[in-house]
């Protein structure tokens, strides 16, 4: 691919120190959080990557470096083939803030009750200094046609109070568009909503980022969504990834055993449908001071000693993803002997 | 005779806008040992027909008819003081957002201590040994006991709290959204817990919640509940699979499923009506892609569509046409109004 991505982050890591006491930084070290931890991706402009986990595993976190909202510990973040991984310069900055924008969760918190509809989508546009009055104008009802919200007059003078959760998110959504982004962040962007009107919003939302050829990463820990709207998955696990390749291999030919057991979780529908056996023991460990090899290896229905040594490096399986995992390979023998013992 | 039978229930609040008729005439009963997933959208009443029920309501919520019977009692009768003894020991709650419903300033223990030596008349000894063996009814180390709700995370207080409200083996445990706030391998041990405790002592459970696939999981029954109302009711895979109202099969539509990959979402276009004055007519039709003329004027009232199966449609006998219809997108396309 001769063309640059449009995200491409190599070694993102992002470390906190750990405090034992409320007040005091501790002399001896009490230890590091490693809240992200050597992670690294592109993404091809107009795609989308799903980054899915539970809650601590860094999800949000990677999504905040990519906002530079936070200043990574180390690593390297280019952003449609610049590095600005260390970027101050203020006009570069806002600059990057234009292109980059982000898809809040909560749409009831995500706007300010005191402004107008208009006043809040005319916000950016100030901001970021762009038209005049009447051109301001003609985006912001262009921006409400364009999430459906029509006729877009009907809006302007409303307050997010007299609105519903589905229409405020398409707010959200416009508000973000308005700027003509070329990357979004979409963090949980419907888990707030009630689901008769989820659908309505992630469907919209795959049309204009398909349309505008939006490079879209979206946070989330229900994996349906992510199935349902992005090419590319990655699976993170305390700060790390552990899985990350094409949807359908990473969800449907899963190989880290991880990813099969967040999968096997995920309720079913189909009542009929026998539960899947969760495989995986105890709870996530604490991130700080996290023993030496594979993060996963206390919870892992498969760990050798080679689990407890060394840290999995990142290797492509033959499905196409990229797992990180000593059984990788010899792993489906493996499940498939196992059944063979239960049965 | 069913352990829980609720008759034409009805719930209002007082508002300063006139009354909102939250739950308007709700039937329905639970067999002993069975459980009954509540499913609808936030603000269809669900949680206000719990509250109803066990009788907790806001200040300004009345019930203003109808008759919950539980084992053999009618609980909108019976005195503040007769409930209070009927709450914990034969009906209990786990709440909504159990995470913040432990007291945070004392351990875990004394919560348990005050219910089994309060409501259970134990004596101090036999009240620790009974909050043990709850904690490992439900999977948790008794050491954590000790420990205050800061140092549990978020499924061992769901936990915990489900383990004080089994804690004086009631008949009837009512659980209001008990996973929603939690990751999904948390959520599936926590209605595991749920399950094999269904199995094992027998309970009886009503879980209120807005997700059908974990209703799909853990339940023998369902009703579906749109703006005060129970719109189809039956065992969890004849109304999931062969569902009888539009709303119904529109929520099946709207579900991402992991295994249909291939499958398009589709919404269902609009918001519920205003409860304070609601539509003359059936109260979904404003939203419904198969109104009719009778749909505006009269109320469809809930009846029998097979085997304890009920649906509330005025278009019941054509329904294979709407359900093969309600798959496709085009249908679900903006509603002419």
């Amino acid at each position: 691919m001769a063309e640059n991505p449009i995200i491409e982050v190599r070694g993102l890591s992002k470390h906190f120190e750990a405090r034992q006491h409320l007040f005091r930084k501790s002399s001896t070290g009490a230890g590091v959080l490693k809240a992200v931890d050597d992670v690294s991706f592109r993404i091809p402009k107009g795609h989308s990557l799903g980054i899915a986990g539970e809650s601590g595993c860094g999800k949000t976190t990677t999504a905040k470096m990519l906002l530079k909202l936070y200043e990574p510990t180390s690593g390297s973040f280019l952003f449609n083939g610049k590095d600005i991984t260390h970027l101050r310069a203020k006009e570069e900055l806002k600059q990057f803030r234009k292109q980059a924008q982000l898809m809040f969760q909560n749409p009831f918190e995500a706007l300010n009750p005191r402004f107008t509809i208009f006043r809040s989508l005319l916000e950016p546009l100030i901001v970021h200094d762009i038209g005049t009055k009447e051109e301001r104008a003609a985006f912001i009802k262009q921006a409400l046609e364009q999430v459906n919200l029509i006729p877009a007059e009907n809006f302007f003078e409303k307050y997010p109070h007299q609105m519903s959760g589905g229409q405020l998110q398409r707010v959200v959504l416009a508000r973000a568009l308005i700027v003509d982004p070329i990357f979004l962040v979409a963090d949980e962007p419907v888990s707030m909503l009630d689901v008769s009107v989820r659908a309505g919003v992630l469907n919209l939302m795959k049309t204009l980022t398909e349309r505008l050829q939006l490079t879209t990463v979206y946070i989330s820990h229900d994996l349906s969504l992510i199935s349902y709207m992005c090419e590319q998955t990655a699976i993170m696990y305390l700060g790390k990834v552990v899985e990350i390749g094409d949807t359908m291999s990473v969800l449907q030919k899963p190989k880290h055993p991880y990813t099969q057991a967040l999968l096997a979780a995920v309720p079913s529908p189909d009542p009929d449908e026998e539960p899947e056996e969760v495989l995986i023991k105890n709870h996530v460990p604490s991130p700080i001071n996290m023993p030496n090899g594979c993060h996963f290896q206390d919870r892992c229905p498969y760990t050798e000693a080679i689990c407890r040594e060394k840290t999995p490096e990142l290797r492509q399986a033959e499905t196409g993803q990229i797992v990180a995992c000593h059984m990788v390979t010899p792993f489906f023998d493996r499940k498939a002997e196992r059944e063979e013992h239960v049965i | 005779m069913s352990l829980l039978e609720v008759n034409d229930l009805k719930i209002y609040y007082k508002t300063s806008r006139g009354i909102s008729k939250a739950v308007d005439g709700v039937s329905f009963a639970v067999d002993q040992g069975r459980s009954l997933g509540l499913v609808g959208e936030s603000g269809c009443g669900k949680s206000t027909l719990v509250k109803g029920i066990i009788r907790v309501l806001a200040g300004n919520g009345v019930i203003a008819g109808g008759s919950v019977n539980f084992d053999g009692n009618d609980l909108t009768k019976m005195a503040e003081s007769h409930i209070r003894q009927v709450r914990w020991k034969d009906l209990s709650l786990i709440p909504q957002a159990a995470m913040d419903s432990l007291n945070p300033v004392y351990p875990v223990i004394d919560s348990f201590l005050e219910i089994l030596m309060l409501k259970g008349k134990l004596s101090r000894a036999d009240a620790i040994q009974r909050a043990q063996e709850l904690f490992t009814m439900v999977g948790l180390d008794t050491k954590r006991l000790r420990y205050y709700p800061h140092e549990f995370s978020g499924g061992m207080k769901q936990r915990a709290m489900i383990a004080l409200a089994l804690a004086l083996s009631p008949k009837l445990v009512i659980a209001d959204e008990p996973v929603t706030a939690l990751d999904v391998i948390v959520q599936n041990q926590v209605l595991r817990v749920l399950k094999n405790l269904k199995k094992e002592l027998g309970l009886t459970l009503v879980m209120i919640t807005h997700d059908i696939s974990v209703v799909a999981e853990t339940c023998d029954d369902v009703a579906v509940m749109y703006a005060g109302k129970i719109i189809e009711l039956g065992p969890v895979s004849r109304v999931l699979k062969h569902s009888m109202h539009p709303y119904t099969m529109g929520l099946a539509n709207a579900f991402p499923n992991l295994k249909k990959t291939e499958s398009t979402l589709i919404s269902i276009e609009g918001s519920p009506p205003d409860l304070v004055d609601p539509p003359k007519g059936c109260r979904f039709a404003a939203r419904c892609p198969f109104q009719i003329e009778a749909c505006a004027h009269e109320e469809p009232s809930l009846v029998s569509v097979g085997d304890r199966h009920f649906a509330a449609c005025h278009r019941l006998d054509e329904i294979a046409v709407l359900q093969a219809k309600a798959k496709e997108v085009d249908t679900w396309r903006k509603i002419p109004s």
